[in-house]
């Protein structure tokens, strides 16, 4: 990697790259008199107009800047100063943990760059004009429209202002060689964003220009790059070489754009995206640029982007190795693994999209689906357990005479419905008082917004796709399996006397609950009940929500990643003891893995239970799936070809997601006991990654408890 | 048909090559004084005690005035102090566990049987070996090969591979490290690689036993009178296996954790057709 790219990114590890924002502005009194959205437009268009632009020593792109300082409220996902998402968000949000039921949550986007770098700003604008026409009569859409269209306006004079300290920057340059390449910078942010992307150099200044609007996810830029890409090294124009310290560059902006010393400068979820995948004509897209993109992250010592590879069954097995060779060489943790098998399935069954636009999907936040123009319309996470605590310990006298198993589970099953119901109710609400704020500023990048002259937190995306998390999913599985097994099946012991077990937390119990905790027949040991329990769980919340959309018109998928929170233990530690064994208070394991050393069987038991437990795909919303591993299994080169061989194998069977971690318990504990000397230590959380020792003690906990693999 | 089994691994990386599902028969006839699994040596059940963990809660107290190892103290116990080793398996129960995993065999992986010694129960592991075979498994033995020839006779059929043992060439030393002479083992090592089987010798390497040069030597003269192994592998010695000593109530004789340099030299004994593992 180029010399510059290194400094920059060694920079970017120290100190922010960007000078402070300028907040002291003199606003116009007379804007007060606007609506909000063209308010919101032109306060936000005159804070960027105010900003010092980013030229240095160094760089060939520019107009990078943080609108979190702004006046107004910002962009979606930042959140800044949007007034109701403040106010859903104060009183749902941790550790308000609804009726131990349900929490807000946040939602992740990735713009539609395609659009902008075939038709620019410009087509931006011709849309705006069209629907202000359609929507004349309308005062509130044309409003929004008009808001918008200030935002793009404002984008055009902010790229010619960059343009114009370029020029100025390059007069004053007594390098030749340096004076021509601002030039050329110069020349490109007159072009770009306003124009089509001509080369691979004009197509990443756009897409940076625009990422301010929208810093989330960058969707499949493997994709949508790789025209630009392909011409410019066909022609000669530039080598691969080349643009790898383009990419390079371009990439340190994204992490940089939560900067070191920030709240979420270590969190990987910020800026994740997909490569590879199938393509419309159904043959697998991970292409020479996913490639260079890969290799690009590698030679760089940066906390994002993160990148999931989508793996395909035509994904040759060396794209496979190649990928996690790169994940065990990679302290910062950033690739993770989808498999697109299960995932395109349901995304067709289940959210109704055609094969050709299911295959642009990419994945957003932590571990989100979503497509490039469009919004992961999550926000909630519930707890899976609570239905089945309250069967047990408030439907005692229902249940207990219960002659077989299907007796119990039609009343569970009441339970479980109605709290789905109950959680669909307060996410559409926590969406409906979300849609309250006008956002302006990423509409131009979402599909749909435009045509709907609809701000994007108010439902305006034309694609819809959604769902919410549910923690605890396998301490259900596990749970009705123990039920099955030791009260009807092997007759161990009455319904009665498990409740009376599960009413005293087990105490007097302990001989029974080490009984269960040695010989239920739990998930992840390819047992036929558990595995057949946890397809009949999954497909029961298939059932459940199969005819109904959330109220901005998704299909619901389900996930079971918990987000910056631990709220996986949060609701443990509200609910009480469980049929698995568990005490209570005790936290339930993120994701769809196991822990605790109930998987007894190691991890090809774990990935066969993993790959067969969601007939229908409800699952492949943000599912996580985190095995840990034996370090050997990866730093020994022999073992490692056979956890590869492993994994494709597991992706073969139906698998939709594995994130590995290696690291030993002895060095988690040494870790936890000296945070300073460890303070580089990456492990990968909930569908993201972070520095271990700036995790909060339960998370760490968490880790330390997941099973590890291997021998 | 059953037989006395205390471990099924799956997913082993390490008893061979590919993805393997390792079955450790119980009882041996060597007593190898580096063992690190010492609940192999007994046929019979065990129940090992972990001291270190037992909170003396109670919970395994037990009514029997003689243990007849029926594990219910290890069933109960919630520290894991107490733990049963060793249960009676029929072949097929094994074959099931064996098939589970058959989807990550790919082209080279399969089942290991190992101990212990896992060719002191001749018929079972035949059995074993057999249904194996018929479900379109590969296989693997595992031995230290202090048997008579006739056992590998009864088994040749339907293994793929042997996992070879060679721990001291010389044969008093052997007897003094495992209270067995090695004649047999050799022979019975010279008879499969002139039968042309594949066999991939592994040889412990336990500083302060076998760790010098002439014990490689040895070894090289004796492999240069046979057919080639398919691979050579040194296991350096490790302590993973110490505390079930203390929970066995047995004494532990722990060695040194060989270095890279050592194994390096080894290895270079052998013309450098030895792998480190």
């Amino acid at each position: 990697m180029e010399e510059r790219v290194l400094q920059l990114a060694a920079l970017s590890r120290q100190q922010d790259l960007y000078a402070p924002a300028v907040t002291e502005i003199v606003y116009d009194p007379a804007d007060e008199a606007l609506p909000e959205a063209e308010f919101n437009a032109v306060r936000i268009i005159q804070f960027i107009m105010s900003q010092p632009v980013y030229v240095t020593e160094s760089n060939r792109f520019t107009g990078m800047l943080r609108l979190t300082k702004a006046p107004v409220p910002a962009d979606v996902f930042s959140r800044k100063g949007h007034k109701w998402f403040a106010e859903v968000r104060s009183k749902y949000y941790a550790p308000n943990y609804h009726e131990n039921l349900v929490i807000f949550e946040w939602q992740h986007a990735a713009p539609n760059y395609k659009f902008i770098l075939e038709h620019g700003i410009e087509g931006s604008l011709a849309k705006i004009r069209k629907y202000k026409e359609v929507y004349k009569s309308d005062a509130q859409k044309l409003s929004f429209l008009k808001g918008v269209e200030t935002v793009c306006l404002g984008l055009l004079d902010w790229s010619e202002h960059c343009a114009d300290a370029c020029e100025k920057a390059a007069e004053g340059c007594s390098q030749p060689m340096r004076q021509q390449e601002l030039q050329k910078l110069a020349i490109v942010c007159r072009n770009v964003p306003r124009k089509p992307a001509k080369s691979f150099y004009e197509a990443l200044q756009s897409l940076i220009f625009c990422f301010q609007f929208l810093p989330d996810s960058v969707g499949t830029i493997d994709r949508t790059l790789l025209p630009y890409y392909e011409k410019d090294t066909q022609s000669g124009a530039i080598t691969r070489e080349e643009a790898k310290h383009l990419i390079g560059e371009i990439f340190i902006h994204l992490s940089n754009h939560d900067p070191v010393g920030t709240v979420n400068a270590d969190r990987t979820a910020q800026c994740h995206f997909a490569i590879g995948g199938y393509l419309e004509n159904g043959e697998d897209g991970f292409n020479d640029l996913s490639r260079l993109m890969v290799e690009t992250l590698m030679e760089l010592d940066i906390r994002r982007p993160a990148m999931s590879l989508r793996w395909t069954k035509k994904t040759p097995y060396e794209v496979l190795r190649f990928m996690l060779d790169c994940e065990r060489n990679d302290k910062n943790k950033r690739f993770a693994f989808v498999s697109d098998e299960p995932r395109i399935r349901a995304l067709m069954n289940i959210s109704g999209f055609s094969f050709e636009d299911a295959v642009k999907y990419t994945m957003v936040g932590c571990n989100e689906p979503s497509f490039p123009g469009a919004v992961w319309m999550g926000g909630c996470t519930g707890n899976a357990v609570r239905s089945l605590t309250r069967t047990l310990l408030e439907k005692t006298e229902e249940i207990a005479g219960s002659e077989s198993f299907e007796d119990f589970y039609k009343v569970y099953r009441e339970e479980l419905k109605k709290d789905i119901y109950k959680l669909l109710e307060y996410q559409n609400m926590f969406n409906d008082i979300r849609a309250r704020d006008i956002n302006v500023l990423s509409a131009f990048l979402l599909d749909g917004c435009i045509e709907n002259a609809t701000a994007p937190n108010a439902f305006g995306c034309e694609k819809k796709i959604g769902g919410f998390n549910l923690m605890g999913v396998t301490c259900v599985i596990d749970s009705l399996t123990v039920i099955k097994q030791f009260v009807f099946d092997e007759k161990r012991i009455s319904f009665p006397e498990l409740i009376a077990a599960l009413r005293c937390n087990w105490e007097g119990q302990e001989a029974l609950r080490q009984e269960i905790l040695k010989t239920a027949r739990f998930f992840g040991n390819n047992d036929p009940l558990s595995n057949e329990m946890a397809r009949r769980f999954t497909t029961e919340l298939h059932t459940i929500t199969k005819d109904i959309k959330l109220k901005h018109g998704a299909n619901i998928l389900i996930g079971t990643l918990a987000g910056y929170h631990p709220h996986h233990r949060r609701y443990g530690n509200m609910t009480e003891a469980t049929p698995d064994g568990r005490y209570r208070g005790d936290g339930f394991m993120v994701g769809t893995g196991q822990c605790g050393g109930k998987d007894r069987k190691g991890i090809t038991a774990l990935m066969q239970s993993l790959a067969q437990m969601d007939p229908t795909g409800i699952l492949c919303g943000p599912n996580v799936c985190n095995m840990l591993v034996e370090p050997s299994m990866v730093r020994n080169d022999g073992q490692f070809e056979k956890l590869c061989r492993m994994i494709e194998t597991y992706f073969q069977l139906g698998g939709i997601h594995v994130q590995l971690n290696y690291v030993s318990k002895e060095e988690l504990l040494a870790a936890k006991a000296d945070p300073e000397k460890y303070a580089h230590l990456k492990v990968r959380v909930s569908g993201y990654s972070a520095s271990f020792v700036t995790l909060s003690e339960p998370l760490q906990q968490d880790i330390l408890e997941r099973t590890v693999i291997g021998r | 048909m059953k037989g006395s089994v205390f471990d099924i691994v799956h997913c082993s990386l390490v008893d061979g090559p590919g993805v393997r599902t390792s079955v450790f028969f119980k009882g041996c006839n060597l007593s190898c004084t580096w063992c690190h699994n010492p609940e192999s040596h007994s046929a019979a059940p065990e129940i090992l005690y972990y001291k270190d963990i037992c909170t003396g809660c109670g919970a395994c107290r037990c009514e029997k005035p003689v243990c007849d190892r029926c594990g219910h103290c290890a069933l109960v116990c919630p520290t894991g102090a107490k733990k049963l080793s060793g249960s009676t398996m029929a072949a097929e129960a094994v074959l099931e566990e064996v098939l589970s995993d058959k989807v990550f065999y790919g082209e080279d992986g399969g089942v290991t049987f190992s101990g212990g010694e896992c060719m002191l129960q001749r018929e079972f592991l035949s059995h074993c070996l057999q249904l194996c075979k018929e479900n379109g498994i590969q296989t693997a033995v595992d031995t230290a090969g202090n048997v008579p020839w006739a056992a590998f006779e009864a088994i040749l059929p339907y293994t793929d591979l042997f996992l070879y043992d060679v721990k001291v060439m010389d044969s008093g030393l052997h007897k003094r490290c495992t209270g067995s002479g090695n004649a047999q083992i050799l022979d019975n090592l010279g008879k499969l690689l002139d039968a042309g089987k594949r066999v991939w010798v592994r040889v412990p390497v336990i500083p302060g036993m076998n760790d010098n040069k002439e014990n490689f030597l040895a070894l090289k003269s004796f492999l240069q009178q046979h057919p080639a192994p398919e691979k050579i592998e040194l296991l350096p010695y490790h302590a993973m296996g110490e505390t079930k000593y203390a929970a066995l109530g047995k004494t532990c004789h722990p060695f040194a954790v060989p270095e890279k340099e050592t194994l390096d030299a080894l290895a270079a004994h052998l013309d450098g057709a030895a792998v480190r593992r």
